[in-house]
């Protein structure tokens, strides 16, 4: 199980970050944007759970770089969420692994929830805080859809990262 | 082990921050980065750009005529309020040259597309697709076909950003077309609503009045509109009126923007 993963494994990967980044970039209208899901959160927590070997903090970190890269926030914001959102996701790792949907969902949660605390106290500290609680929002929809990306990555993890098979 | 990983990169990334907070140095590096992140941005908006090439070919025939007629319609009417313009320009810059002060009054356009909105529901950032090698400026302001839309915070070789003026970190000098009472926009966070800050409650500011750029400060020139007041509220005890008003620009539909070419003049 613990084997280094092969260099196709790794595009596979690569190539699910890359459409996490486009779907947290795509333009939405701006009524859809509170309630648009932490895509990218969602992502890392899978890979995390699902892939410890191949995707943890340094790899979580360098998304979250891509991140600020693209959404042009200041470099380093989704880069210090995102390493903590791999961090914790690897210590509820079994738990979400084993866990039927709705229970793991709770762990989501506070993982997204985690991210996004950060990222909100990275913005007071830049003197633009937030002015709603809808802010929230994105953590509810994150875990309501959560179960949908994890059926989904799991499909495209079953046909492109064959980990058991070897 | 991983708790130690954990703390080295939020260390590496609180450094980073305030490396490109602070400082100029990585604002090079970003814009290398930012045309990296070019083609994924292509990759998004093709869609669209492929349904307006397309969707002509599918529309049928009566629409188009209904379409064009239109179309042609409203050029006659721009055309007709054109002529109207020319004569007042002309009367304009004889009325400026009799008072001797000069002003620019045509600008030079240059036309953009927004590729992609801030992540952030809060921030109100697009990137558009034109940047340095299209002569695109720092503060460069940007209008839409109805009113002032923003300015230029950040240029790259082929996209740059452009914060929106309802942007919480923007405030745009505005002045009352009525009677030139001159007042500061500040960005709400909200797409269609500035405030107007620090207005004394005895300022002859009315529901409805219009309120157009007033070229003070230097960022944007004179004359564009910005918005519509929409509510004056005054709650008693307090020493300022709450203003809010209504951006004329479309900012949340616009997807062609223009920018201005002319640099504004110091004031």
């Amino acid at each position: 199980m613990r084997q280094p993963l092969y260099l196709q494994e790794k595009i596979a990967i690569f190539v699910s970050f890359l459409f996490a980044l486009i779907l947290m970039i795509i333009p939405i209208p701006h009524v859809l944007q509170w309630f648009w899901p932490e895509w990218l959160t969602l992502f890392v927590i899978f890979w995390v759970v699902r892939v410890p070997q191949g995707v943890g903090i340094t790899v979580a970190w360098l998304v979250g770089l891509a991140m600020d890269i693209t959404g042009g926030g200041l470099l380093g914001q989704h880069a210090l969420s995102m390493s903590v959102v791999a961090f914790l996701a690897n210590l509820l790792r079994s738990r979400i692994k084993l866990f039927p949907f709705w229970q793991q969902a709770l762990g989501v949660l506070v993982i997204v929830g985690f991210g996004q605390l950060i990222l909100l106290a990275e913005q007071c500290l830049l003197g633009n805080p937030p002015h709603s609680l809808l802010y929230w929002s994105s953590c509810l929809t994150s875990v309501i859809i959560w179960p949908a990306v994890y059926l989904m990555l799991n499909f495209y993890k079953n046909h492109f990262v064959r980990l058991t098979g070897r | 082990m991983y708790a130690s990983r954990l703390i080295g990169f939020i260390l590496l990334s609180i450094a980073l921050m305030t490396l490109d907070y602070q400082t100029h140095y990585l604002r090079e590096m970003r814009s290398l980065l930012s045309t990296l992140a070019y083609p994924l941005q292509w990759v998004i908006n093709a869609p669209g750009n492929w349904a307006t090439h397309v969707s002509p070919y599918f529309q049928n025939k009566f629409s188009l005529i209904e379409e064009n007629k239109h179309l042609h319609y409203e050029h006659f009417l721009t055309q007709a309020k054109l002529q109207k313009m020319l004569s007042l320009e002309h009367e304009n810059a004889r009325l400026r040259a009799l008072l001797q002060t000069g002003a620019e009054l045509h600008d030079a356009f240059l036309v953009a597309e927004i590729l992609q909105m801030d992540p952030d529901p809060f921030v109100h950032v697009a990137v558009v697709n034109k940047g340095k090698r299209d002569g695109v400026f720092l503060g460069q302001p940007v209008v839409d076909a109805e009113g002032i839309m923003g300015k230029v915070i950040e240029i790259n070789k082929i996209t740059s950003r452009v914060m929106f003026i309802t942007d919480t970190s923007h405030g745009i000098p505005v002045e009352n077309i009525r009677n030139g009472v001159r007042a500061i926009g500040i960005g709400t966070g909200n797409m269609d609503k500035l405030e107007l800050q620090h207005v004394p409650l005895t300022t002859d500011i009315k529901i409805g009045d219009k309120l157009v750029t007033s070229g003070l400060g230097g960022g944007y020139p004179a004359g564009y509109p910005v918005g519509l007041v929409s509510e004056f509220v005054h709650e008693a005890g307090a020493p300022f009126a709450t203003i809010r008003v209504k951006p004329i620009a479309k900012l949340g539909q616009s997807r062609q923007i223009l920018l201005i070419q002319t640099e504004p003049a110091a004031p």
